[in-house]
């Protein structure tokens, strides 16, 4: 082994053992935009504090109505007007006839990447829309491809339940892509293929399974009275979260929608938002 | 090195008396530029692409087929020494390199890299290294102090070369956690040259020590009394020199430590660890083995058979923890260090039959002449500075031999040993080619991306290791003077 090799080693050995340790934060939110399609917004606003009793509390709720605004700039412009700390929205927003299937709509795309602040998306479209639960939400499942470090996801999923409430603290590993990986493992000489592939899986699955752990220890000390759970696995985004959404029978689904590199919607939450109608979801 | 070979044609001739058998000066200055020929292609081993053993190996085979053209090799069966009550000890056949080679210094090397090899996979370095990492909080300063000691500790315990990978590692990705890598160039510096002060604390800490101490006769602790006050002192300089000229300063705000301690508090220092069973008792052997070496002179049965065997027996108790792996240990063995001292040893013992070792001794002779007191300083400086530009090892091997064969039979405790010890070891700081650790300490700093030339590690590190030698000398000369060491015969 040369110098080089062993430098690397040990610098590899102390990467390991750096720990993200999860920093809980209760978030205020205080005021709440409600961005529906309906004039009124009063049957949204009734039934967001039935299911979200914590969110019921905030003092402030302002109602959006369609006709208070024609575009995106419009929009954005009104909800920084108010300051919410949390906007309410459906897919396909002014676009009931266009009957959109495969996008989220002009509006919610646009208001997840271009405000820092959360939207909650009701279930089913504008054309279609869903009712929610008539009881408390009590079962919260937060979802990435990379929850390492990933604080304030952890932090709104806890706000979002229930006190008494289970919530899923969840990391699925694409498959796809690590399949692309290990195939181009086996193309290089100099790397052994099966360690190579297994230690790969191993390392990229227990860096979610420390911070989760991490997460775990800080709730129970200081987090609301909720039931902490996790996953983490290799798979399909999609098809493993639909899964586990209709086993565990998840209320909500909490996901980052924020990608540093790129002005699009991050891929993970784009297709599970797209796909994934019939659940409320909170996009960060 | 023009001078050098001046002064070894110029005593050519003397070395035709001065061994005890006759060799002409041609002879001897054919061997003596053989041997300055090896010296120069080890100083040049990253320009000629090729590793020390094979360099080394060409070399004791070219020496050894024209000594034995010559006919200066003294062929013929070995004899051992009778058992009691034997007239004569028992005769073998044995080739003529075989017993020119040391193999009390190849077994303590070979035992005691395959034992730190194995307790190195209990994860207790690392988990020491994390550790203090953690204890300092994130404070540049104390980690400065944290990891300067765990390197002199590191490189008295395994060797310079894994210790400056380990900590030099660890340093990389702390200060990055830490956003600091503007001082990951002082850090980095700093520990390069503490290997050096590190590996002076024990008799097996750094090969120069096991050879000149072998033929020197200096007891395990003897070594340790001698070095360790010197370490302590050099190794508070040299940090506090590096927070002066790296301008490493400890955090002020409370605000600011509390986000460093919250960065460094993510390290987990068990994650190294695989076993607990195996980490205490790699510990236990560790502890074990330093009092075993220790005690070694003096217990009995381990007083004939040596240092080598108790590193050796360490070496296969560990291993008994990993028996169905332990070829996975044995490649990892420095097999080229192996092969290199047993070439140089080859290479050495013709060198001492051509009469080059003699001629060397000669103006050796004129330097301890000056006097005690600055013989021995001068003999330190002399040390420090050809060892600057070659290889430790070979240096420290000459001249222990040319020091042993001295007329004057020096004893253990004659400050000359000394001088070599010290000056061989700290030499290699003032160059980056000047050890391996220096050496290892320069990858990873270019493995960072951090501007430093040849010339530039020169300029930084110059200083330390000028002020380094000064502590040395005045340290040795200043046992001299209180009569700790002495020049009687042993």
């Amino acid at each position: 082994m040369s110098r080089l090799d062993q430098i690397d080693e040990f610098e590899s050995l102390f990467r390991r053992s750096e720990r993200e340790e999860f920093v809980f934060a209760d978030i205020p939110i205080e005021s709440v935009a409600l961005v529906t399609g309906d004039e009124s917004n009063q049957s949204v606003q009734d039934s967001l504090k039935r299911f979200l009793p914590r969110i019921g509390e905030a003092a402030a709720w302002h109602g959006i109505g369609s006709g208070d605004f024609s575009n995106v700039a419009e929009l954005l412009e009104q909800i920084d007007a108010q300051q919410v700390d949390l906007v309410v929205t459906r897919r396909h927003l002014q676009e009931e006839n266009l009957s959109p299937q495969h996008s989220l709509g002009v509006y919610l795309d646009e208001l997840t990447q271009r405000t820092s602040i959360p939207v909650l998306v009701l279930p089913g479209t504008a054309r279609t829309p869903l009712e929610l639960s008539t009881e408390p939400c009590r079962r919260v499942m937060m979802v990435a491809d990379h929850i390492s470090g990933d604080h304030r996801l952890i932090n709104y999923g806890m706000r979002m339940c229930t006190e008494g409430g289970t919530v899923w603290l969840c990391h699925i590993e694409d498959d796809m892509v690590f399949r692309r990986f290990v195939h181009a493992i086996e193309q290089i000489p100099e790397i052994t293929s099966e360690p190579g592939a297994t230690l790969l899986e191993e390392q990229l699955l227990k860096e979610a399974r420390d911070f989760i752990e991490t997460c775990f220890g800080t709730l129970r000390d200081e987090g609301p009275n909720v039931s902490l759970k996790s996953h983490v696995a290799m798979g399909h985004h999609v098809t493993e979260y639909r899964r586990l959404i209709d086993e565990n029978e998840i209320e909500l689904l909490v996901a980052n929608t924020k990608d540093d590199d790129q002005l699009a919607m991050h891929g993970m939450a784009y297709s599970l938002s797209v796909e994934l109608t019939d659940v409320p979801m909170l996009l960060l | 090195m023009g001078s050098m070979t001046g002064l070894l044609l110029a005593n050519a001739e003397a070395a035709q008396v001065a061994g005890g058998h006759e060799v002409s000066g041609g002879v001897t200055a054919v061997f003596a530029l053989l041997l300055l020929a090896m010296i120069a292609a080890l100083a040049l081993e990253e320009k000629i692409h090729a590793k020390k053993s094979v360099i080394v190996g060409v070399f004791a085979g070219s020496c050894l087929v024209l000594a034995t053209a010559l006919d200066l090799l003294p062929f013929g069966k070995v004899t051992l020494p009778p058992l009691a009550g034997e007239a004569e000890g028992h005769s073998i056949e044995m080739p003529v390199y075989i017993p020119a080679i040391d193999w009390g210094v190849i077994t303590i090397i070979l035992g005691a890299s395959l034992f730190v090899e194995v307790t190195s996979r209990s994860g207790v370095f690392t988990w020491m290294a994390i550790s203090l990492t953690k204890k300092s909080g994130g404070d540049p300063w104390k980690l400065l102090l944290a990891y300067g000691i765990l390197t002199v500790v590191f490189s008295a315990m395994l060797n310079n070369v894994t210790a400056m990978i380990i900590i030099g590692s660890l340093t990389g990705v702390s200060l990055t956690k830490l956003k600091r890598t503007d001082l990951l160039l002082g850090f980095l510096v700093v520990e390069g040259l503490l290997t050096n002060v590190g590996g002076l604390l024990t008799l097996i800490s750094s090969v120069p020590n096991i050879i000149v101490g072998g033929i020197a006769g200096i007891g395990f602790v003897d070594f340790f009394l001698v070095a360790a006050p010197y370490v302590v002192i050099a190794t508070a300089t040299t940090l506090w020199m590096g927070r002066w000229k790296f301008g490493i300063h400890g955090l002020k705000g409370e605000e600011e430590r509390a986000a460093a301690k919250a960065l460094v508090a993510g390290f987990d220092e068990n994650e190294s660890v695989p076993s607990r069973k195996f980490f205490w008792f790699s510990i236990g052997a560790l502890v074990l083995f330093v009092a075993f070496l220790a005690g070694q002179s003096v217990l009995p049965v381990l007083k004939e058979l040596g240092m080598g065997f108790v590193a050796l027996s360490f070496a296969g108790l560990v291993l008994i923890a990993y028996k169905h792996e332990v070829d996975k240990f044995y490649q990892a063995i420095d097999w080229d260090l192996l092969a290199f001292f047993a070439g140089l040893f080859v290479v050495i013992n013709t060198m001492e039959h051509a009469q080059v070792l003699a001629v060397i001794g000669s103006g050796i002779e004129a330097m301890i002449g000056a006097g005690v007191n600055l013989g021995t300083g001068l003999l330190l400086v002399a040390s420090a500075v050809a060892s600057s530009v070659t290889d430790n090892i070979p240096l420290a091997a000459m001249l222990a031999k040319i020091l042993k064969n001295n007329p004057a039979d020096y004893s253990a405790n004659a400050p000359y040993w000394w001088s070599v010890i010290f000056g061989a070891n700290l030499g290699g700081n003032i160059t980056p080619i000047g050890s391996a650790s220096t050496v290892v300490a320069m990858t990873i700093i270019s493995k960072h991306k951090l501007p430093l030339s040849f010339v530039g590690f020169v300029k930084l590190a110059s200083l330390f290791a000028v002020v380094q030698i000064i502590i040395a000398v005045v340290y040795v000369v200043g046992l001299t003077m209180a009569g700790v060491f002495s020049v009687t015969s042993g």
